[in-house]
């Protein structure tokens, strides 16, 4: 009996190191709750087409997501365009997938609001996080180029910690100018917040958000799990605002690297 | 209506039911609003903190997004149906209303009053939670909470209690009314049957023997309480009938009284008048003092009241008077009637008149003592001239050489012996039978004394060829304690007996031993006689009766001997048995009871039993008025070498006395001038007044009634001698106060 129950022992751990499991980060831009319901699907999807277990893994805040992208925490990990070209520079994460879209960064008002107010002192800029790429660096970038208002010099930012709490919070007149995205704005369900808000400004286009997997993951799980995002479902699709994914090559993203510097927060 | 067992008993129990049920139902529901109460608060309690601690964050960092999905999801734990959300400044930065349940309106009110009650069964109950992270205050939390579900259930629950508690009252109703109405039939059946028992009608109570319930338990229990009735009253009346024969025949047959306990007469029968003379007025109210004799002292009557004061039967015969004055003797029993307590009631008084009994018995006890003082006389008048023949035959024997006269002599001897045998046995059974033989015990011994017995035999034995077969235990020890003379008598009748029915060249044989353990003495006689049928042994032992009258006329005798002998055993703790077969022989025991004594000095030795001739030194006053007397002592004295004087009565003897010193005094009672005890009075106090040695003083007289003996002991004479005097006796006194001198 000992002697089985050594063999079993062996086995199991045998399998473990054969099968490790795959964990897929994914930015926290909305709610947990939010995030479950949408990549929950996704990697239970994901894991059957490949048969490897892939384990869907987000954190409380961007920071947190941020600090365990930068230590290579996530075999690969859905980001936003600055969190790639960050992860790339530290752990060498190279995007081989994306949405057949670009993202574009907004800035939201209330209703009836005088865009005067951009440069009123007393206005509060409600961001999700402070690097959030469209919504808080490419905003940023328009709001010194374009309206010359330096929000560090007004220092006067809340960040919210999602895109949905920007809006709520223009809404419900916690700030007066918030900086989103259009997928996010146009997912916003709440009839209510969207009816009083208005989008005073929307910036460039730029890449959307990459998957970007780790180096030491094996080339042909990382195909598996590439051609899986491609063949991806439109339910599942549908639930991320995409219409497709497609195979990038991860130079599409210069122009984001190029950004950060201008923006002087690229990590040397 | 209420009055009927029945009512009482459902009343009584839908009473306690609705009591109970009541009290219980109302500590239920009280228990069970607390409890809802209870946990509606701690659920509102517990639901706001986590809330708080879930929305702390995205409160703080204003994530209204994370923070509307808390609200909502919140929102779904049941019964919530409101929450707000305010910060610092009371803005509102969320919310979620179920809309299905409450409206935006009355959501603000429920804000304001915290409780409201919506409907009978509804009720909202609102409340405010502040919210503080390190004493910093960030806003406050509302939220509405529905206790409708609490109250339904608790609704339901009473509307279940209420439907159960109207099927208990009403099984209860049932059970109680269906008990109640078997009771009341029941009761009733037995209240009819009470009823008829004591109107003495007959009745048949039905019973159950496997009693099922206690009602049929009631029921056996009548029936056998009506069985016990009908035997005890059956019982009753035959005791009553009984007792009235009884009343009847004592009424016919004694003298019948009551008295109250003050002695006051209550009840007199008919035979009470007609004996008494009084009529039942004249008795009725009077004590028993109206028919008092006066010769019956007051003693008798304290006796008789303090006997049935105590509760005692007082029982007596007694005189009383009639109204006509002439006496009467009653047997009277008087018994105390007593209460249940113990307490005297009444007393009852049962005589029977016994006048011509006790006259009767008077007579009887007179004849008697006639007849004893004859006997006595008899005996003292007989004696005497006995006395003076077989004195006289011995003197003549001893003084005759002619065969043919000593012959003659020898049958006057056996004539006057056979004489004053029957008169002995005669006094012997007089004495018996007045109760006055006394048993005198002295140390004897017994080889010696009953050889000597038997030995008195051998002659007559030897006279009819009868061989005497002795054989006497060497065992027996050397000192019996016992009557001799008596157990010598019992021998001597068994000897004679034995000699007299043995044909001539038969045997007797003499056994005689005693049993230490049992210190039994045991003296047997078997004799080859004639034997005696079962009748005749049945009646041997009876007085005056032979084996049958042939006998008396064929061996003579009184009859008396056995008789007698039995008697004498009996009088000394002992028996005489009688084994006999008709034709074959007879065997006499005597078993007595006697007592080993030790043989010394001072009691006997053989010595003194000495058969050969004595001789005696000694001067002795003879005082005896009769003249053959005087001469026959005088012979007797000189052939033991006394010296003597003779004086003819008490006065010359006292005179004798008084002028001449003497060893011993033979003192005659009945004398002329001064009897004997005269005679002694005078002498003791010359002796007392003089400072005289005192001189022994034997009496001499016929008279050996045991009284007789008495009184001459207590008047001091110092010994008794009877006459006829004889050598055996007058050798004793002389041998005890005289010095003895051997030729």
């Amino acid at each position: 009996m000992k002697y089985i129950y050594t063999i079993l022992t062996f086995f199991t751990i045998a399998t473990t190191s054969l099968h490790a499991d795959i964990i897929m980060g994914i930015v926290p831009q909305q709610s947990p709750l939010k995030l479950l319901k949408v990549w929950k699907p996704i990697s239970t999807y994901l894991s059957e087409q490949t048969g490897e277990k892939i384990i869907f893994k987000t954190e409380k805040s961007i920071n947190k997501f941020e600090e365990v992208l930068y230590n290579g925490g996530y075999d690969f990990a859905y980001m936003n365009p600055y969190h790639y070209v960050v992860a790339n520079k530290k752990q060498n994460y190279i995007a081989h997938v994306r949405a057949n879209k670009n993202i574009r960064g907004i800035l939201v008002m209330k209703t009836g609001s005088s865009l005067e107010k951009l440069k009123d002192k007393n206005s509060r800029y409600l961001f999700p996080a402070p690097n959030a790429f469209a919504a808080t660096l490419l905003t940023k970038y328009d709001l010194v180029q374009k309206f010359g208002v330096s929000i560090e010099v007004l220092n006067n930012a809340l960040y919210v910690n999602s895109h949905d709490s920007v809006y709520k919070g223009i809404s419900r007149g916690i700030g007066n100018i918030g900086g989103g995205i259009e997928r996010t704005y146009k997912n916003m369900n709440d009839k209510n917040v969207k009816k009083s808000l208005n989008i005073v400004h929307t910036t460039k286009a730029y890449p959307s958000h990459p998957f970007a997997f780790k180096p030491s993951m094996k080339k042909e799980v990382r195909k598996k799990i590439v051609d899986a995002l491609l063949k991806m479902p439109e339910p599942l699709l549908k639930a991320l605002s995409v219409k497709k994914l497609k195979k990038i090559n991860h130079t599409e993203y210069d122009s984001v690297k190029s950004l950060a510097i201008k923006l002087q927060i690229m990590p040397k | 209506m209420f009055n009927s067992l029945k009512s009482k008993f459902i009343i009584s129990f839908i009473t306690i039911e609705i009591i109970f049920f009541t009290l219980i139902v109302s500590l239920n529901f009280n228990s069970l609003n607390k409890a809802s109460q209870t946990l509606t608060d701690e659920k509102m309690h517990v639901s706001s903190q986590l809330l708080i601690e879930l929305i702390k964050t995205p409160l703080i960092t204003y994530d209204l997004a994370t923070l509307d999905d808390i609200v909502k999801n919140f929102s779904n734990i049941k019964n919530v149906i409101a929450i707000q959300v305010d910060d610092v400044n009371d803005n509102i930065i969320s919310s979620y209303i179920k809309e299905e349940t409450i409206s935006e309106e009355t959501f603000k009110n429920l804000i304001h009053d915290n409780t409201q009650t919506l409907t009978k069964d509804r009720k909202y109950i609102s409340t405010l939670v502040e919210i503080t992270v390190d004493d910093e205050h960030l806003g406050h939390i509302e939220f509405v909470f529905d206790n409708s579900e609490h109250i339904k259930i608790i609704k339901s629950n009473q509307n279940k209690t209420y439907i159960l508690i109207a099927i208990a009252l009403l099984i209860g109703f049932l059970i109680s009314y269906f008990v109640g109405n078997k009771l009341e039939k029941s009761l009733k059946h037995l209240t009819k049957i009470a009823k008829d028992v004591a109107d003495d009608k007959n009745v048949v109570i039905p019973y159950n023997d496997s009693h099922k319930d206690e009602m049929d338990e009631l029921f056996y229990a009548m029936h056998r309480m009506q069985k016990h009735i009908s035997e005890r009253t059956l019982n009753l009346n035959n005791s009553i009938n009984d007792l009235q024969q009884f009343i009847n025949a004592l009424n016919h047959s004694a003298i019948v009284s009551k008295t109250d306990t003050k002695g006051v007469i209550t009840y007199v029968n008919s035979k009470f008048c007609e004996v008494t003379g009084y009529s039942e007025e004249e008795l009725l109210g009077q004590t028993h003092n109206i028919l008092r004799d006066k010769e019956v002292g007051d003693d008798f009557y304290k006796d008789m009241w303090e006997t049935i004061t105590a509760k005692k039967i007082f029982h007596s015969t007694f005189k009383n008077i009639k109204k006509s004055g002439e006496p009467y003797y009653v047997d009277a029993t008087i018994v105390p009637l007593l209460d249940r307590e113990g307490n005297v009631i009444e007393y009852i008084a049962i005589r029977y008149e016994v006048t011509e009994i006790v006259d009767a018995k008077d007579k009887a006890i007179e004849a008697k003592r006639i007849k004893e003082n004859f006997l006595s006389n008899m005996s003292h008048e007989i004696r005497t001239p006995m006395n003076a023949i077989l004195g006289f035959v011995q003197i003549l024997q001893k003084n005759t050489t002619n065969k043919t006269n000593l012959s003659h002599l020898k049958t006057i001897q056996n004539s006057s012996e056979s004489l004053l045998h029957i008169i002995n046995d005669i006094l012997d059974f007089s004495k018996i039978e007045s109760g006055k033989l006394v048993i005198d015990k002295h140390p004897f011994i017994p080889q010696y004394e009953f050889t000597q017995t038997i030995e008195l035999f051998a002659i007559n034995a030897q006279d009819k060829s009868i061989n005497l077969v002795t054989n006497i235990d060497s065992d027996i020890p050397n000192c019996f304690e016992g009557d001799l003379t008596r157990i010598k008598q019992i021998m001597f009748n068994f000897l004679s007996n034995a000699i007299k029915f043995t044909k001539d060249g038969k045997s007797i044989f003499i056994d005689i031993t005693y049993k230490t353990k049992t210190s039994l003495l045991c003296i047997s006689v078997k004799d080859e006689g004639i034997g005696m049928s079962k009748e005749a042994q049945s009646k041997v032992f009876n007085a005056f009766e032979q084996a049958d009258n042939s006998t008396t006329r064929q061996f003579g005798g009184t009859g008396l001997g056995l008789s007698i002998s039995s008697k004498l055993a009996s009088l000394m703790n002992g028996e005489i048995t009688l084994e006999s077969t008709e034709g074959m022989g007879s065997t006499f025991s005597l078993y007595i009871p006697l007592k080993v004594c030790k043989l010394n000095d001072k009691n006997l030795s053989l010595n003194d039993l000495s058969t050969e001739d004595k001789r005696f030194t000694g001067k002795v006053l003879v005082a005896e008025d009769n003249k053959t007397n005087q001469m026959l002592i005088k012979i007797l004295l000189e052939d033991y070498g006394v010296e003597y004087t003779i004086t003819d009565d008490g006065l010359q003897a006292f005179k004798a006395f008084k002028t001449s010193k003497y060893d011993m005094v033979l003192m005659d009672e009945n004398m002329p001038n001064m009897t004997g005890i005269q005679t002694l009075e005078k002498i003791l106090k010359y002796e007392e007044e003089n400072q005289l040695k005192h001189t022994p003083v034997i009496a001499l007289t016929a008279n050996v009634m045991q009284e007789y003996k008495q009184r001459f002991a207590a008047a001091g004479m110092d010994d008794f001698l009877a006459k006829p005097i004889n050598y055996t006796e007058l050798e004793r006194v002389l041998e005890r106060f005289l010095h003895n001198s051997k030729i």
